[in-house]
């Protein structure tokens, strides 16, 4: 048994480097001999490539893309590019093609997989290489269900969960040097959207990251108000925490909508999830049942969510919260 | 204008939700079917534009029998008529496989001006048909919409990501993904359901699918995905409840620092 290569699409976001690439790079690593691709035009190429090989890879293939504002045809066809060229008329050569899973990886790993017809799994939270071939573990419905699957034909292109793999399992320190290919492609006659114009976001005022911060505090409709909201939004500055919402909350209009976890939002696996005044609708539960720990604060000792807290407190919000930041600012007073 | 807006039924998210032990498929029946909200709104933004527009609103829908429910359903909320994507051998189809089908549906309605879907199921979450079908059907992709509108045949509109919001551009024919955000669904009203048992519902199988389609989805991966195990994990049980008795800011702290969270 051989060991295959893994492409590594190194994502970024006007010429930064994506975080999610050190854990893919590990992932990859697990199955195989990483292989990164990173696409770029021009201004931010150089730059890039420096990025990427600060990170343990051997192998960087860096695609110039054609100057314009295209949606997405043109990062399609420098991944594609790169794909083909790690083929070189030997499919066999490649064992998987590893993305990120964010909005836009999910698309370019979906429109790659019907090009080169391959087979695609997204939401991975897990590889591995039994017997040659690689399988993906996948956590359905609302994690009730961890699924092992790979494909039966050639290699899969996978989308994989951040920090589903740690960065450190199985990763050189360092890497001695790393050979960059470079190529470029011409502009893709395929139908594409423009890109007017990107704005940065929008209500994280220096939080944490919903989707990747180790504690997230989550307001339910019990707190009342938008104004009541800011209870839960002090309690995740103290604590340094992601702010999370039920859509209860949502619909309420006590924050924005980028805030719901549940099912029709965010699905997340913080370390610690503390729910204010949220009753636990399975809507809600989906999005947060699999964070390591959950603490519970709610009124109504029959309210669902206390079914699936580590620790639950049956009381109000607006007395319970204030005691909790009051005792953890003494700690920190005591400890400092 | 003619839009064709595509239609999932999926396990009710408020009714227990199953893998089958044998089939290894998410379980489609007897569990409560209904439309997926997503798809409400993506057809309730359909409906406004052709009010604006004027034209036909198509749905369409891949599953069994029972999805003529959903069908149904759009049909009574004002769509014109319906395809239906129904065959034995679609049971259990990939996101590959699922996307080359709906791709051949779509390609028998002729000069379609707008694809509209919502941005991902509550069931499989895949997220990445809408662009996997803009690939098949060779047309631009303008996907995870909050908000849109056409003009004189092009479409304008704010894409939601992770990190920021782009505005876009593109010239119809058009691939699009909304969010949550697009539009609040209605109801049906009885006069809505009445008129919808005369609409008509066009059938789609395997056989027919590769002769009437543009796309050919011979030659095409299928079932490239194989389920290898399925295993159930163990519901999560609950720890120690208190009543407030004033000290309850302290017991959290105290279990905070016990578990090494602060």
């Amino acid at each position: 048994m051989s060991y295959k290569d893994v492409l590594v699409h190194a994502d970024h976001a006007e010429g930064t480097l994506h975080p999610d690439f050190s854990g893919l790079l590990a992932a990859a690593r697990k199955i195989g001999r990483p292989v990164a691709v990173v696409a770029a035009s021009a201004e931010h190429l150089d730059n890039l490539v420096e990025q990427v090989k600060r990170h343990p890879v051997e192998s960087l293939c860096a695609v110039e893309t054609p100057a314009g504002e295209q949606l997405i045809t043109s990062e399609l066809a420098a991944l594609t590019a790169a794909l083909d060229r790690l083929v070189d008329g030997d499919a066999e050569k490649v064992g998987a093609v590893l993305l990120s899973s964010g909005i836009k990886c999910r698309e370019l790993a979906g429109r790659l997989a019907v090009r080169r017809n391959m087979g695609l799994i997204i939401d991975a939270v897990g590889l591995d290489l039994v017997d040659g071939a690689v399988i993906v573990q996948q956590s359905v419905l609302g994690g009730q269900y961890s699924v092992a699957s790979g494909v039966n034909h050639g290699a899969p292109v996978i989308c994989l969960r951040p920090d589903s793999v740690s960065a450190d399992v199985n990763s050189p320190e360092t890497v001695v040097g790393c050979m960059v290919t470079r190529m470029g492609i011409a502009v893709p006659s395929d139908a594409d959207a423009v890109v007017l114009s990107t704005s940065e976001h929008r209500v994280l005022d220096g939080r944490p990251e919903l989707n990747s911060a180790p504690i997230v505090i989550g307001g339910g409709r019990g707190l009342n108000s938008a104004e009541n909201f800011g209870l839960v939004q002090d309690l995740a500055d103290l604590m340094g925490a992601a702010v999370g919402a039920s859509r209860a909350a949502v619909d309420a209009g006590f924050c924005d909508r980028s805030l719901q976890v549940g099912e029709t939002g965010q699905i997340i696996e913080p370390e610690l999830y503390i729910a204010v005044g949220i009753s636990g609708a399975i809507q809600h539960r989906v999005g947060m049942q699999n964070a390591k720990k959950i603490i519970a604060i709610n009124t109504d000792a029959n309210a669902p969510i206390f079914d699936i807290a580590d620790l639950g407190i049956v009381g109000d919000a607006f007395t319970v919260v204030p005691q909790l930041m009051e005792a953890l600012r003494d700690r920190a007073g005591a400890t400092s | 204008m003619k839009i064709a807006v595509l239609i999932k039924q999926v396990p009710d998210t408020a009714s227990p939700r199953s893998v089958d032990p044998d089939t290894l498929r998410i379980t489609r029946d007897p569990a409560e079917a209904v439309i997926d909200e997503i798809s409400e709104r993506a057809l309730e933004k359909a409906l406004q534009l052709r009010t604006e527009h004027g034209g036909e609103v198509v749905v369409v829908s891949m599953g069994p029998d029972k999805a003529v429910a959903s069908l149904r359903h759009g049909l009574a909320l004002g769509a014109d008529r319906g395809v239906h994507l129904n065959d034995d051998s679609f049971a259990g189809a990939d996101l590959v496989w699922t996307a080359t089908l709906l791709a051949a549906g779509l390609s028998t309605i002729d000069s379609v001006d707008l694809i509209l879907a919502g941005n991902a199921s509550t069931d499989g979450r895949g997220g990445a048909v809408p662009a996997m079908l803009a690939e098949l059907l060779q047309m631009a992709q303008a996907t995870s919409l909050q908000a849109f509108d056409v003009v004189d045949g092009v479409l304008t509109g704010e894409r939601i990501l992770e990190d920021g919001v782009q505005k876009i551009q593109a010239t119809l024919p058009v691939v699009v993904s909304v969010t949550e955000n697009i539009a609040e669904p209605r109801f049906p009203g009885f006069k809505g359901i009445m008129t919808a048992k005369r609409k008509k519902i066009l059938t789609l199988d395997a056989t027919s699918l590769a002769t009437v389609g543009e796309v050919d989805p011979s030659g095409r991966l299928v079932g490239a995905n194989v389920v290898r195990s399925v295993i159930e994990n163990p519901a999560r049980s609950s720890g120690e409840k208190f009543v407030d008795d004033g000290l309850s800011g302290q017991r959290i702290s105290d279990y905070l620092k016990a578990e090494g969270l602060v």
